[in-house]
């Protein structure tokens, strides 16, 4: 039988270790990106986004205080002619919810008090690098801000929709005691928050 | 004697672990979205155009192209005019101002694109507002998207998204990290 010097297996114990503590570690970091095997129709974008609160601003129609009242409804966005340009065309998934304006921070003060449609992505885009930050579910209460379009065709009966911008930078969540949450924080300069720094509004306790 | 063995071999499996970590985070500066071609048909990648009615878009796309082409990503993106059945679709439409500028779009079954195909739409109520070069560089990450690659925040990647993404770099190309993400996929 041969055998090893004493050297030699302490060298080899070394070594044999070595690549397995390394190996192990990889093979556990790298098993994350692969997670999900099966999921449904994934979107991914580029979304437009804003370097300032002011070019925010200057980029929309209004700022609206809002209270989302229904539960969201998916349409297949084809685009101008609402038609697929080729067979299988998937369409842009998105979903129109109804809220109603509770007050008008800028913008047309005739809103105030009335129904209006809100457009937000589909919740079944990838759930790994776009995130619910660009959504708004029933009940919630919201400043959001937004521009009014017109819809594609079979995308909902509304002669137009509003659409928080952004991707998320233009929904900020009303908190139970009137304050507000920024839903992206860090992507901008300026700062929100209860220092009293940047305020969208001061809004009433609920 | 035998505890200090079974010590010592533990705490060199550690020190490997930790190198081993290290070494895979260096070089990690992508992230996958956990889909892509099935193995063998990247050779080419098909693309076709559908109804695209600015030319800028086809222009930006082949542009995209052929820059991951240059790369030492495997396979290549190939335009075939007349496929009926492409492996990448692309179109542009109007989906709205503020938005996104373009997007990939899926199905994801077992880890592979049903269908072996992706759908790359350009936004024309937005992207005309871009330059040439933005929309080269829009192209290029939409055609990471379709090489399986997720978003980065990592400055100066191809695959960043974040508000920034317009103004801090001015790449049109996949970066280094781009392509090992690319390579990493698809090997």
């Amino acid at each position: 039988m041969t055998s090893f010097p004493k050297t030699d297996r302490k060298l080899f114990t070394f070594i044999l270790s070595l690549v397995i503590g390394g190996t192990a570690a990889g093979l556990w970091l790298n098993a994350h990106p692969g997670d999900i095997p099966t999921r449904s129709t994934v979107t991914l974008s580029v979304p437009v986004g804003y370097l300032s609160y002011s070019d925010l601003l200057a980029a929309t129609d209004a700022t609206l205080q809002v209270t989302v009242t229904s539960s969201p409804l998916l349409y297949l966005d084809f685009g101008k002619d609402g038609l697929p340009d080729y067979k299988g065309q998937p369409g842009l998934p998105v979903e129109l919810v109804s809220a109603d304006v509770d007050d008008v921070l800028r913008g047309d003060p005739a809103l105030k008090g009335k129904s209006i449609i809100l457009r937000q992505p589909s919740s079944s885009r990838s759930n790994q690098s776009e995130t619910a930050v660009d959504r708004m579910s029933r009940g919630g209460r919201f400043v959001i801000v937004a521009s009014e379009v017109v819809p594609n065709p079979g995308v909902g009966t509304s002669p137009k929709v509003w659409i928080p911008v952004g991707s998320g930078q233009g929904i900020f969540d009303v908190n139970s005691d009137g304050s507000l949450s920024v839903r992206r924080s860090g992507v901008w300069p300026e700062i929100f928050g209860k220092d009293g720094s940047l305020r969208v509004k001061s809004l009433p306790n609920s | 004697m035998k505890h200090r063995l079974l010590f010592n071999s533990v705490t060199i499996a550690v020190i490997g672990a930790m190198l081993g970590l290290g070494l895979t985070t260096g070089a990690y500066a992508y992230t996958t979205t956990g889909c892509k071609y099935s193995p063998g048909s990247i050779d080419p990648i098909s693309y076709r155009f559908f109804s695209v009615a600015d030319s800028s878009y086809v222009d930006a796309t082949k542009y995209s192209a052929n820059g991951w082409n240059a790369t030492a990503a495997p396979g290549y993106f190939a335009e075939e005019s007349l496929s009926l059945d492409p492996e990448v679709n692309v179109t542009d439409d109007a989906y709205g101002a503020n938005t996104f500028y373009a997007q990939v779009s899926y199905t994801c079954s077992g880890g592979l694109y049903s269908g072996n195909e992706v759908n790359l739409a350009w936004n024309s109520d937005e992207a005309p507002s871009r330059t040439t070069s933005q929309k080269q560089r829009i192209g290029t990450h939409e055609l990471g998207h379709a090489y399986g690659l997720d978003h980065v925040s990592t400055l100066c990647r191809i695959m960043r998204a974040d508000a920034g993404y317009m103004t801090d770099c001015t790449i049109t190309m996949p970066a280094t990290d781009d392509v090992n993400g690319a390579i990493a996929v698809n090997s």
